[in-house]
């Protein structure tokens, strides 16, 4: 049953029928194989739905979508390029700065690619960088950037998996600084041998004037994390506070908001939020179906029968996510492959914090894998450039991000120190 | 044909609008439910639930706009190579699987509605139905969707 359904799925994946509507037909395959009653469809689609923490992902991604209009991406460009322009490759290592500011105001990768891209790309093109080269470097620290909270897949690991979110989004700090350094030396170790151009060092007066301006949306980050951490709100609460905060920001603070601009961004929000939890609802009566089925059952004593422990298990989920992460973008691939991998996870002894950190952290490659990655795909259209020709700039920076996801993957301890730390 | 277009332009502005609506709602509702705690010191009994169904409909209302913008998560780098009959006949095939799972979501939707008539919410004492209501609204505005856009436009990509 579990192999005729995965085929079904697949062929309707590869003759473009929806994510969302090729699982819903595969559960309705095995309903009706099963003779299961068909108001599971409905019953199961809603269940789905049904969960305030899962209110936190459209919260996000407005207050993501605000913070996007007002310039606020530009106030970040210009801290980011004060602070780290002067360093050898320096407008490629403003990229990867720029991003980790921005990735803490916005949830979503592909939004990223389109901000920091359409700023940066221009940039990097007027200074001599290739428009293949400017293209990889913002996809690669966009992949990146899905580390850094607030990430609407670690809001949907953490939701389907049942791991705290605090925790989560806590635990990622560290690994994203980890792979953002690793570009950035990268990055300057490129520019010293190709001689690529650095600015020049900003003076202390810049500096300041530049984080004073990047001031007020770069504590939202801190309000989103703090009021986690100390239990003045929930994660659904905190991003409900994250919209009003990023509201007053390109309201009347920043005065760059129309109500007709406001009002597009909330209607592409409820349009987004349905992708999303169409695709939970259809992967939550498949995974009911398949349940009842034994389908995980089997599979996890398969996978446990495999040998290699917890190690072999780490690799494989990477080597599992890539090409799905590619194929079916990050948040199907999780919400798909989450109640599948976590159960064997968590039998191995494998901590599920630092299991959702090296998802989220192999999630962020894969959207970028070429030749059909999604988010690549939209970096290359915002730079203007064919996706095979940014693979050959892009993979050394793809293969450094894989190699440091297995240092964590292998390293628990890099993931799991600050969350301890601070006492998840 | 003219004719289904035309009332599907008034059904996707009024579902735009209540999903847009509905999104006002759900923020505005977890909100009040952080200020009712922290200004008032009085958890509000009713807001989660609220919130929670609000966020059920706006999830069926984006399906059903996402069917409409063609925005659904979906992999069309296979059917994009192919040579352009075969392409069509893809295309075909997979706007009439969506269009398949509408009906059958409009139709088990409405029983579902009918099993659970009786049952009420926990704190607000809604009908339940009200809220399993969204399953065949959506099924049915993604089906006029498909039928007006015509096969032509079954592909979906994200």
């Amino acid at each position: 049953m579990g192999g005729l359904l995965l085929g079904a799925f697949g062929a309707l994946v590869l003759a473009a029928v929806p994510i969302g509507f090729a699982l819903a037909t595969a559960a309705v395959i095995a309903i009706v194989a099963a003779d299961l009653p068909l108001v599971l469809i409905p019953q199961q689609i809603v269940a789905g739905m049904d969960s305030f923490p899962m209110l936190a992902v459209p919260l996000f991604i407005l207050a993501g979508f605000l913070m996007d209009v007002g310039g606020i991406s530009r106030r970040l460009v210009t801290l980011a390029r004060s602070l780290v322009g002067h360093l050898p490759g320096g407008l490629g290592q403003v990229v990867i700065m720029a991003e980790m500011f921005f990735s803490g105001v916005s949830g979503s990768t592909s939004a990223d690619a389109a901000a920091i891209g359409g700023i940066m790309v221009p940039q990097l093109t007027a200074n001599g960088y290739s428009r293949e080269r400017s293209t990889a470097i913002v996809s690669a620290a966009c992949g990146m950037g899905i580390l850094i909270p607030p990430a609407i897949v670690m809001v949907i690991y953490g939701v389907i998996g049942g791991v705290s979110i605090g925790a989560l989004f806590v635990a990622s700090i560290a690994p994203a600084l980890l792979i953002a350094a690793g570009l950035m030396v990268q990055i300057g170790w490129q520019a010293r041998r190709q001689g690529w151009p650095a600015g020049e060092r900003a003076s202390f007066a810049d500096v300041r004037r530049a984080g004073t301006d990047a001031l007020l949306p770069l504590f939202m980050i801190v309000v989103i994390l703090g009021g986690i951490r100390f239990g003045l709100f929930t994660p659904t609460e905190a991003a409900a506070v994250a919209v009003a905060y990023a509201l007053l920001l390109a309201g009347p603070v920043y005065r760059s908001l129309t109500a007709r601009g406001l009002w597009d961004k909330i209607v592409q929000t409820a349009v987004v939020s349905g992708m999303v939890l169409f695709v939970v609802g259809a992967a939550r009566l498949l995974g009911w179906v398949l349940a009842v089925e034994e389908v995980p059952q089997a599979l996890a004593s398969s996978v446990v029968g495999l040998g290699g422990g917890a190690a072999g298990f780490l690799i494989l989920t990477i080597l599992v996510f890539l090409p799905l992460g590619a194929i079916l973008e990050g948040v199907p691939a999780v919400v798909m492959l989450t109640p599948i991998l976590l159960p064997i996870a968590r039998q191995l002894g494998i901590d599920p914090v630092h299991f959702g950190a090296v998802i989220v952290a192999t999630q962020g490659i894969s959207v970028f894998l070429p030749p059909v990655g999604v988010s690549l795909l939209v970096a290359c259209s915002v730079g203007g450039v064919e996706p095979a020709k940014v693979a050959r700039p892009l993979w050394p920076y793809l293969a450094l991000m894989l190699a440091l996801t297995l240092v964590i993957a292998f390293l628990p301890g890099v993931v799991l120190f600050l969350p301890n730390l601070l006492g998840y | 044909m003219t004719r289904l277009r035309a009332v599907n332009r008034v059904l996707v502005a009024a579902e735009t609008w209540a999903a847009g609506a509905l999104v006002i709602a759900v923020c505005a509702v977890v909100l009040l439910q952080v200020l009712m705690r922290y200004l008032f010191a009085t958890p509000n009994p009713w807001s989660e639930e609220l919130s929670r169904f609000a966020f059920i409909w706006v999830s069926l209302l984006g399906a059903s706009l996402a069917v409409e913008h063609r925005a659904h998560y979906g992999f069309d780098q296979v059917t994009k190579k192919l040579d352009p009959r075969t392409r069509k006949a893809v295309e075909r095939f997979a706007w009439a699987v969506v269009l398949a799972f509408a009906l059958l979501l409009i139709g088990t939707g409405i029983a579902l509605m009918d099993l659970t008539l009786g049952e009420r919410s926990a704190a607000l004492d809604l009908p339940i139905a009200l809220v399993y209501a969204a399953a065949p609204v959506s099924g049915a505005l993604m089906a006029i969707h498909l039928l007006a856009g015509g096969a032509g436009r079954g592909e979906e990509s994200g």
